[in-house]
């Protein structure tokens, strides 16, 4: 079992769990409470389990056009983007976050349980190309501060230090002769940031940041930043994505750039049509977990959920859904099969919350 | 009593499963102990028995839902259920909050309280099931 660097640190104060393959703080006081913590103010979550790979060398351009369907010409230096790997039957390897530092120095941010995939597929792949690999994972520390509140606040503990102004903008920051990188991204749906910092020569640096945060935003485990994402409609490796789904399962044809080559294209250009779309589901009564069956008014079977968690946003049960793709219109009426009963459930498009009171998106209070 | 940071009752009986019993004359009141109650963290719905079903020892008799995951509620007796919590269709908090006072769920008229009770576990024996079971 894998431990991240600040573990005594969490293990004092949280509810630990493992999780693929580290012991991580679950919550500190109460999922609601973190979860709503972070949706009206901020919140801080040490996220030094996911796995960060340093990708460097004259070709590392060129090399991410070819594993990765986006464009990564057209993005700027110093910005951030999400994507996928893809195999080539055009199946999702794993999705990921490409930090961009410059044309010759990337980070690409992995699911802590595909690191090893990742690696292997990468390694593969890179085999004519100029390019070094270096897992980083155990020589950072990795932390995620979420909400409203979370720039403002970073930024007035850490002395009005250079923040990334705007959303997948990233900048660096030396703190006790540390370079910290700091990207204008998350998994909540929160404007926020994520927090790269260096503890290869010990964790100082890391655990002074975590302290100076958490005075201002409140600790999270991972069970809030399950339900967050869940709320935001993100999907999760392992649970909306596994080795057999396409993008457009997800809806993500628009990461996609035709007009270049990348592994996987060929496949998905024979594959466009999916049997499955993901959709959103909200419950009038009881939670819907994975696994459970969706079945349609007539009582057939048409699906079953992917993540499923009680919102404490809409106090209600919502869940990301597998079904058949007619059946993934919004405002469509399914039934979740929750233990003996039967729960009718309407078809929503996440994010389940009111995207003009919350989220990054949301409407700015005028002060 | 305390076991780490949980708060175990004394004069109660308990389960493997961690329910609570409170005997008063034939009847026994039930709840979950507050070690289930911080484990679940955040319960939102909870599902019990109706009035007048009878129920056995070791039996499920509902369920918890928290954020997280449900629970089945095992009862601690065999019996006739004649109270509900109802507050908790509105507050299930309340276990979270007061798993021994104002979070209990429901009560039975007990049946078999002799024969049963012996396969209950004082305070403390619950506390060496949870040492045992190597909870933090």
């Amino acid at each position: 079992m894998h431990q991240v660097p600040l573990h005594n640190l969490h293990e004092e104060k949280a509810v630990m769990t493992s999780f693929a393959g580290f012991e991580l703080p679950l919550f500190y006081t109460s999922i609601i409470e973190e979860h709503l913590a972070v949706r009206n103010s901020a919140g801080i979550f040490d996220v030094s389990h996911m796995g960060r790979i340093l990708l460097e060398g004259e070709d590392s351009l060129n090399f991410l056009e070819k594993i990765l369907p986006v464009s990564v010409t057209i993005k700027q230096d110093m910005k951030a983007f999400y994507s996928f790997m893809l195999n080539d039957k055009g199946f999702i390897i794993d999705d990921l976050i490409v930090l961009k530092l410059s044309k010759f120095k990337f980070i690409i941010v992995v699911n802590a349980a595909n690191k090893e995939k990742d690696l292997d597929h990468i390694n593969k792949c890179a085999n004519s190309y100029k390019i070094t690999i270096h897992d980083i994972t155990f020589q950072t520390c990795m932390f995620a501060v979420q909400g409203p509140k979370s720039i403002e606040l970073t930024s007035e503990v850490l002395r009005g230090t250079n923040m990334p102004e705007k959303r997948y903008e990233i900048t660096t920051l030396n703190l006790e002769s540390q370079e910290i990188i700091i990207s204008r991204t998350g998994y909540t749906g929160e404007d926020g940031l994520e927090m790269i910092i260096p503890c290869k020569n010990g964790v100082q640096t890391a655990a002074m940041v975590w302290k100076e945060i958490s005075k201002v935003a409140k600790e999270c485990g991972l069970g809030s930043r399950d339900t967050l994402r869940i709320e935001a409609g993100l999907p999760l490796y392992g649970n909306e994505i596994d080795e057999k789904t396409t993008p457009f399962e997800l809806g993500l044809e628009r990461l996609i750039n035709w007009d270049k080559d990348f592994i996987g294209k060929e496949a998905l250009r024979r594959n466009l049509l999916p049997e499955k779309l993901v959709c959103g589901l909200v419950l009038e009564k009881d939670i819907p977990r994975a696994g459970f069956e969706v079945r349609d008014q007539q009582g057939s079977s048409v699906g079953f959920i992917t993540s499923g968690t009680y919102s404490p946003i809409l106090k209600k049960g919502i869940a990301l859904a597998k079904v058949k793709n007619n059946y993934a219109q919004p405002g469509g009426m399914l039934f979740v099969q929750v233990r003996n009963s039967s729960r009718p459930s309407y078809v929503v498009k996440p994010p389940f919350y009111d995207t003009s009171k919350y989220g990054y998106k949301r409407v700015k209070q005028q002060i | 009593m305390k076991y780490k940071k949980y708060e175990i009752q004394e004069d109660l009986l308990y389960t493997k499963e961690h329910e609570w019993a409170k005997v008063s004359g034939h009847n026994a009141r039930i709840g979950i102990s507050d070690y289930a109650a911080k484990t679940l963290n955040d319960i939102v719905y909870v599902t019990l028995p109706k009035i007048g079903q009878t129920v056995k020892q070791f039996e499920v008799i509902g369920t918890i839902e928290s954020v997280k995951a449900v629970s089945e509620i095992y009862s601690p007796f065999s019996g006739k259920v004649i109270q509900l919590n109802q507050q908790l269709e509105s507050h299930p908090e309340l276990i979270n909050k007061s798993p021994y006072v104002e979070g209990w769920l429901l009560e039975v008229e007990l049946s078999s309280y002799e024969q049963e009770k012996k396969n209950l576990l004082t305070a403390e024996e619950y506390i060496k099931h949870l040492e045992s079971t190597q909870i933090q």
